[in-house]
């Protein structure tokens, strides 16, 4: 009998652990652990200096289309852990969500058995956006939190040693597109501007389309179609943040000759960068311009932009630099006459 | 004599809050430009009793703004820029001849700066979005005569000032990020400026700024004056035009 007892007790030893963890994981007393941390380094397509990967994650459309996966760093795995399994949904911290088969609000992904502690990293096919279960369509800033719990064995709820959960967001809504687009003409530069889309928008972009790039458009071919996404490969002009109303088109980085025009279409951005449909297309034309000297002296011909030298910047600094002059002859000159005199 | 109404008390001292901020504000900047020599003042226990002598008086600066149409001849600048722009400037006097208590006389050298902005045409006329602009530095060399005698023998604080001497404009007149064209446009100007002396309403922090500073007066001034600028180059003067400012005696 009393041999048996070691026996008895060394699986019961082996488990005291994950037992203890189990209680600080469920809010019960026991010996506190700490926590999984969880990075997201990377999201598969994705470029993280337009859109950082800031908690809670932001997925948006384009996250969604495709098979684009996950790059996890999960640390502070403790030592003895042999699985990290991997839930979403809601009340996943729970045992019984996570046990029942009838409950859809936590749903278990998978699981991961070959790692390196303290630290394992995740990626390639082990875990994609669309695994997370937001990618549905409609959805508008949808919360998908994810659960990943360290155990000593496999699916055994009981065995958890620690866990973690991290938050994402799925916004598959484009914004609406600006209204009022309107634009002009110049040589080297023609405006866009437009009423803003109300809403939380992240910014525009400014799409342009020639005469080449197929049919439709304000100016006749242009490829660019109001009400409709702006076709793969269509030339962004130009891209604004925040609530600008405008922005400054550069003709001859668009290639427009002189007298060439082209059609141009925004659409608005939403936080997630979720890019919509165009608004109403308007028509930018490359002229040659005449300018206040141009008009006063009547001679066209000066006007043509080969005749045109570089713009005298240096001038610009000349009044800021004669008023400081004058202001350091002054105060010299006032200094020199501190020494006191009769009246 | 009759005690002021409350109206006329209050408007004078409205007008000596307005004079001792500028007195103060010139003050602050003559201290934030010599920190040292504030410091070392700081421990005179009263400044309002100033009892060294005034300081020499030889030289003037003036900070002006006002509205400016150059006369051009022609309506184009009208239709072009529509019309008036500010031109801030500062000029620099140094008045060696001196009758105290009568009058000073010097040269002046002036500098400003304005531009204009609008909207370019094309070839057939009609308006683009392109812009275009015409910046005007605006710099003289002039004989100032003023007379300080109303102030110093009547008592009212009115300086007379009278100029006149060389301008010399330079223009520059640009069209999206190209230069049209620049020059340089000479001519002669004429200047008749009316100010008010501020140390008639509080004469010890001007008597003060002399101490400290060496200010001897500080004044507002209106000043009209018009200019010929233009010659065979772009004519940028104007026969009459109007300024404002503040300026300082030292």
């Amino acid at each position: 009998m009393l041999s048996l007892a070691p026996t008895m007790l060394r699986p019961a030893l082996r488990a005291l652990p994950a037992v203890l963890g189990t209680l600080a994981l469920f809010g019960a007393s026991g010996v506190a652990r700490a926590q999984l941390t969880v990075t997201v380094n990377s999201v598969e397509g994705r470029n993280v200096s337009d859109r950082p990967l800031s908690t809670p994650v932001l997925f948006n459309s384009e996250d969604c289309a495709g098979d684009n996966e996950l790059e996890l760093t999960i640390g502070n795995i403790p030592t003895g852990t042999t699985v990290l399994d991997f839930w979403r949904g809601t009340g996943c911290d729970q045992v019984e969500p996570r046990t029942s088969t009838t409950s859809s609000a936590c749903t278990y992904l998978f699981s991961l058995t070959s790692f390196m502690t303290p630290s394992a990293q995740l990626w390639n096919d082990e875990l994609s956006v669309a695994d997370l279960g937001g990618c549905v369509e409609g959805a508008d800033n949808t919360s998908v939190e994810v659960f990943i719990l360290a155990a000593t064995m496999e699916r055994t709820p009981e065995m958890v040693t620690s866990f973690a959960q991290f938050s994402t967001r799925f916004d598959l809504v484009a914004p609406a597109p600006p209204t009022a687009v309107m634009s002009g003409s110049g040589n080297t530069a023609a405006p866009v501007s437009w009423t803003r889309t109300t809403g939380t928008i992240n910014g525009y972009r400014v799409y342009v389309g020639t005469a080449s790039s197929g049919e439709g458009g304000a100016c006749g071919g242009s490829g660019l179609v109001a009400g409709e996404l702006p076709p793969a490969g269509a030339t962004v002009a130009a891209t604004v943040s925040g609530t600008a109303g405008g922005a400054s088109l550069d003709l001859a980085a668009l290639g427009l000759a002189v007298g060439e025009s082209a059609s141009v279409g925004v659409v608005a951005r939403d936080a997630a960068l979720n890019e919509g449909v165009l608004s109403e297309l308007a028509c930018v034309t490359r002229v040659e311009t005449c300018g206040y000297l141009c008009q006063r002296d009547g001679e066209v011909a000066t006007c043509s932009t080969a005749a045109r030298g570089p713009r005298a910047s240096d001038a610009r600094a000349a009044p800021g630099l004669g008023a400081a002059g004058l202001l350091a002859v002054a105060l010299l000159s006032m200094r020199r006459l501190r020494r006191r005199s009769p009246r | 004599m009759s005690r002021p109404t409350p109206v006329s008390r209050r408007t004078r001292d409205a007008l000596r809050t307005l004079v001792s901020a500028i007195l103060c504000a010139a003050a602050l900047v003559a201290s934030t430009l010599a920190p040292g020599r504030a410091a070392a003042q700081e421990g005179l226990a009263d400044w309002s009793e100033p009892t060294n002598p005034a300081s020499p008086q030889r030289f003037a600066l003036e900070l002006r703004v006002g509205p400016y149409t150059p006369d051009t001849g022609d309506p184009v600048f009208e239709r072009v820029f529509g019309g008036s722009s500010l031109l801030f400037g500062a000029e620099f006097d140094f008045m060696p001849l001196r009758i105290p208590d009568v009058l000073s006389l010097g040269v002046g050298a002036g500098f400003g700066s304005v531009s204009y902005s609008g909207k370019a045409a094309s070839l057939d006329g009609t308006a683009t979005s392109e812009a275009t602009s015409l910046s005007l530095l605006p710099m003289s060399l002039l004989a100032v005569l003023r007379l300080d005698a109303l102030p110093r023998l009547t008592g009212i604080p009115l300086l007379l000032t009278g100029k006149f001497g060389a301008d010399l404009v330079y223009w520059s007149s640009s069209t999206g990020d190209a230069q049209d064209g620049e020059g340089l446009s000479p001519g002669l100007r004429w200047a008749a400026q009316a100010a008010l002396e501020l140390d008639f309403f509080e004469p010890r922090a001007a008597r003060a700024l002399d101490d400290e500073w060496g200010i001897n007066h500080s004044f507002l001034f209106a000043e009209v004056y018009g200019s010929t600028a233009g010659g065979r180059s772009l004519p940028v003067g104007t026969p009459f035009a109007w300024s404002a400012g503040l300026g300082f005696v030292f």
